[in-house]
């Protein structure tokens, strides 16, 4: 990761650290900030929306945005999915049991009728079937990524999916292990269910979430054989950070966390397999368990700190902040019950989350830089689910199939040469679509259906570019900016985009179409 | 940055000299100039010989049967494991000595090997092998133990190590590697953001141009942009690396607009991927690592014929590859290797497939090897049904030769500190 040295501006003797975090003051409140405010915590900062933020005062515009779980309702081919797959496992037996040539003896010499030609049959139909089954997770999962990213671009949604994005990114299973896809979307849906808890609890929840025991070996730990995976990384990066636990810890934390199974998708615990002697786990001894372990964790100082900062690295600065702010803000997360969503409101309120030198400070991830898209350019997100995830995955994110377990790096490691031509790339394909007529049956299928569905807005049409290229070449410029850049730090765009529109060659809907094109490719829309 | 004068992005430094002048040298200060104005302002030194050494990566995806490429014609227990699947006899391969010979489509590779330019490292693979593709590649691209996950590629750690760092600016705006995949290959991840360029199957510079009213020349609204940088330490890197990225982008469309190549390559995607290297590379691009990706060796079903054509594109392409580079006069300065996730399981299955196995052979190819032919011994393959093959050179011992002894760095350093034994396939 990049480690960039904080400004010196941000000084705890004179800016206290219990000045920093406590709440903005209400006159202080304007548009500035709640642009800032609404590019943080969701995916872009529309006029209207800023409006409305300023009208609500910043300790409403929180409330609305971080109020009532809003449920994700998974898209219907996610049960057809277990249906299916419930089958061909049944198929799969099946096959399995058939007699295949082998045991008929080709291997032992016996001659069989074309054996050096043809394969088995029933060791083709187990091959067709695997593939089958490898088809079936795929198409599921694409579906159930292009469905969530429709939600989350519902403006209502965006903050409370750019948390759940947030915490799976510190809680991470990744879909290249956990090919099931019911098993992904229900770890984030446990994280999305219970971001009003404590950490505590939700780390106790994820211990027994079928994706997690998948993904970091749970299943395999067990009395006589165990696997520290889980206990080495719910350790150094869920909760307290490396240097804070000694190579004893994880293995009696190991031990403790023995007999998690998954049981008709649920975790469990298999009593047999789990260690019932006693460990021995930062200096506190006792017959634990798994909830146990959790427990202990929190009672070490480094717990207060860790989610905060990782909070503080994807909402605020990649830059490490001096460490007494950190402190602060861990001592006044605990006294709020270490509860996910109160650290968001201690961050999202205080005082120095509005400092100026933050603004513009964050990089777009891809998931932000393309939902921001389709919410600044008010367009739907594509139902063609290859084709987004493809888009993602050359820039850089594949949801939920981060790279490891660590995460996505985020920051400065989202851009370089690729990853920028694949976002412009992604603009080209929303300002000059490719006509509907040339594309495949299957894909003008699907997109008929989004559009009998009402979303089906895929592309900058030539109405809308129209209504925009009939203005004077100033309004143009001067519309563009403060609509999609608020003015800020935009204003020699200004000249260059008068001269374009001037002085280039071409019907005004071309000119404004590159113009508005070049725009969401230019540095300053790449951050937040 | 402001004062940068707004024209249209060179895409030489030469150029973009005589187009700017004034500027430059407080751009040089800025942490993130755009690499290509510092390498212009330190002046034009030739780099030196080795660094112009040059690493082609080549990905056979889904794990290459070893057995049915490099075959152990010579063994009795290859007839016995293979009974359907398995070549009946030594009639049509190519022999690469008294045990193994290369299956009948790469007798183009074979004649490499008797020029002293081709080799094939048998048997590679590590401890505890991993069945997985996702994790087996991992474990290759990052060049970790098999219980040990990192989180960055071993050609990102090269980088990181070699082409980064202040004070000394990086030479030059050249990316310093390059895919020729949709997506960055994990081999690439690094700690430090490093100039990578991907010149994938559709890659076409955005370069649409439109005539002036005033006459002067055209230029894209977003050079302009880039050169704007919005305040602070991000939009600083922003801009900076969208400038390289657009200057890159010209520059090699403009390279893949020129080249001719010099040898008859085969139709298909890993030609064309040949191809585009052999381009870069003769534009003196300043790139040290390509990397190229061939798929479909996951071969579980009525594998024979699919896997011997997808060997056929291999060895036509590579032979292209190599002769074009030749031509060039580039075949010295340029180490192709092949490396796949794993081998396949020795007996085939009843579907007349086989399933994912272990180690299995890898290929380098050069004007620049020091021993060509067979290096290593084939595998035991007197093994008990279903067993996997044991592998004798672990992977990391070829990385080690190929950091050593042609991008002339400590390879202990890339590797974790732990020490390969090198193999003599380089000087």
């Amino acid at each position: 990761m990049v480690k960039t040295v904080f400004p010196m501006a941000l000084n705890p003797a004179t800016f206290p650290p219990s000045q920093a975090w406590s709440p903005l003051k209400p006159e202080d409140w304007n548009a500035d900030h709640a642009r800032h405010l609404l590019h943080r915590i969701g995916f872009s900062a529309t006029p209207d929306r800023v409006a409305q933020a300023v009208k609500l005062g910043l300790p409403g515009t929180l409330a609305q945005a971080f109020g009532a779980t809003r449920p994700f309702i998974p898209p219907a081919s996610l049960n057809e999915y277990v249906q299916k797959r419930a089958e061909l496992a049944v198929a799969q037996r099946g096959a399995a049991s058939a007699p295949g040539r082998a045991a008929s003896g080709a291997r032992a010499g016996a001659p069989v009728a074309n054996a050096a030609t043809t394969p088995d049959p029933a060791a083709l139909a187990r091959q067709k079937l695997n593939q089958e089954i490898n088809q079936l997770e795929r198409q599921s999962f694409l579906d159930y990524v292009q469905s969530w990213l429709a939600f989350a671009a519902k403006p209502e949604n965006s903050a409370q999916e750019n948390l759940v994005m947030f915490l799976s990114n510190v809680l991470v299973v990744a879909q290249s292990k956990v090919k099931d896809p019911t098993r992904l979307y229900e770890h984030t849906n446990l994280l999305r269910t219970l971001w009003q808890k404590s950490y505590p609890t939700m780390i106790k929840a994820v211990t027994y979430s079928p994706a997690m025991i998948q993904y970091l070996d749970l299943n395999t730990n067990e009395r006589n054989g165990p696997n520290e995976n889980y206990a080495r990384e719910v350790m150094e990066l869920f909760t307290l950070g490396e240097g804070h636990y000694t190579e004893t810890d994880i293995k009696e934390a190991a031990r403790a966390l023995t007999g998690i199974v998954i049981t008709n998708e649920v975790g469990t615990l298999a009593p047999r397999r789990w260690d019932p002697g006693t460990k021995t786990i930062f200096g506190s001894s006792g017959i634990f368990g798994a909830s146990d372990v959790v427990d202990l964790i929190f009672k070490e100082p480094a717990s207060s700190t860790h989610l905060p900062r990782r909070f503080l690295t994807y909402y605020l600065t990649t830059a490490a902040l001096p460490p007494a702010y950190l402190d602060e803000l861990g001592h006044q997360w605990q006294r709020a019950g270490l509860r996910v969503d109160a650290l968001a409101r201690l961050v999202f309120s205080s005082q120095l989350f509005y400092r100026p030198e933050f603004r513009g400070a964050l990089i777009k991830s891809p998931i932000q830089y393309y939902l921001g898209l389709c919410q600044d350019l008010n367009l739907d997100v594509s139902p063609f689910e290859g084709q987004v995830f493809q888009t993602l995955r050359a820039i850089g994110q594949e949801p939920f199939n981060p790279p490891n377990v660590r995460g996505w790096l985020g920051g400065k490691n989202w851009i370089n040469s690729s990853t920028f031509a694949a976002r412009r790339q992604l603009v080209q394909q929303l300002f000059n679509p490719i006509p509907d007529k040339q594309r495949t049956a299957d894909l003008q299928a699907k997109l008929a259906a989004a559009r009998q569905a009402g979303q089906g807005v895929i592309a900058m049409d030539n109405e809308r570019l129209q209504r925009l290229a009939d203005q004077s070449n100033e309004e143009i410029a001067d519309g563009l900016l403060n609509y999609f850049f608020a003015g800020e730090s935009t204003a020699t765009y200004r000249g260059d985009i008068i001269d374009y529109m001037k002085n280039d060659q071409g019907p005004r809907l071309e000119l404004v179409r590159d113009v508005a094109a070049a725009l969401f490719q230019s540095p300053a829309y790449h951050a937040c | 940055m402001n004062n940068l004068p707004q024209t249209h992005l060179p895409t030489t430094r030469r150029e973009f000299l005589k187009l700017t002048g004034s500027g430059l040298g407080l751009l040089a200060f800025s942490a993130y100039a755009p690499r290509f104005l510092t390498q212009a302002a330190a002046a034009n030194v030739p780099a030196p010989v080795k660094d112009k050494r040059i690493l082609v990566l080549l990905q056979l995806a889904g794990g290459n049967d070893g057995l049915n490429t490099v075959v152990p014609y010579a063994n009795d227990h290859y007839y016995k494991l293979r009974p359907r699947l398995g070549f009946k006899d030594a009639t049509g391969l190519h022999k690469l000595d008294d045990h193994v010979a290369l299956a009948p489509p790469c007798g183009a590779l074979a004649d490499l090997a008797q020029n002293g330019k081709f080799a094939v490292i048998q048997n590679v693979g590590y401890p505890n092998p991993n069945h997985s593709h996702f994790r087996s590649s991992e474990i290759w691209e990052t060049a970790s133990d098999a219980e040990t996950f990192l989180p960055d590629g071993w050609v990102g750690r090269y980088l990181d190590n070699c082409c980064s760092g202040a004070p000394a600016p990086t030479p030059s705006s050249d990316p310093v590697a390059v895919h020729t995949t949709g997506s960055l290959p994990q081999s690439f991840f690094s700690e430090q953001p490093q100039n990578l360029f991907s010149v994938s199957g559709n890659f076409r510079s955005n370069a649409r141009t439109r005539k002036r009213v005033d006459g002067a020349p055209y230029k894209p609204l977003l050079d302009d942009f880039a050169t704007i940088a919005p305040a602070g330490d991000t939009g600083n890197f922003l801009s900076h690396t969208l400038m390289d990225a657009l200057v890159t982008e010209k520059r090699v469309q403009q390279v893949l607009d020129n080249y001719k190549p010099l040898a008859q390559y085969p139709a298909g995607a890993l030609a064309q991927s040949l191809q585009r290297v052999v381009a870069l590379v003769a534009a003196g691009l300043e790139t040290r690592v390509y990397f190229c990706s061939q798929g479909g060796y996951d071969t579980h079903a009525n594998q024979f014929n699919n896997h011997q054509n997808l060997l056929r594109d291999l060895s036509d392409s590579l032979a292209a590859f190599q002769k074009d580079l030749e031509a060039h006069g580039l075949d010295q300065q340029v180490l192709t290797m092949t490396f796949s996730e794993f081998g396949r399981r020795p007996h085939e299955n009843d579907a007349l497939g086989t399933d994912h196995g272990t180690a299995a052979p890898l290929f380098v190819m050069s004007g620049g090897l020091k021993k060509a032919g067979v290096i290593g011994e084939a595998p035991d393959l007197n093994i008990p049904d279903k067993a996997d093959l044991t592998y004798k050179i672990d992977f990391r011992q070829v990385y080690a030769t190929v950091l050593h002894r042609w991008l002339d760095t400590d390879p202990a350093v890339i590797l974790g500190g732990k020490k390969f034994t090198e193999l003599p396939f380089l000087a």
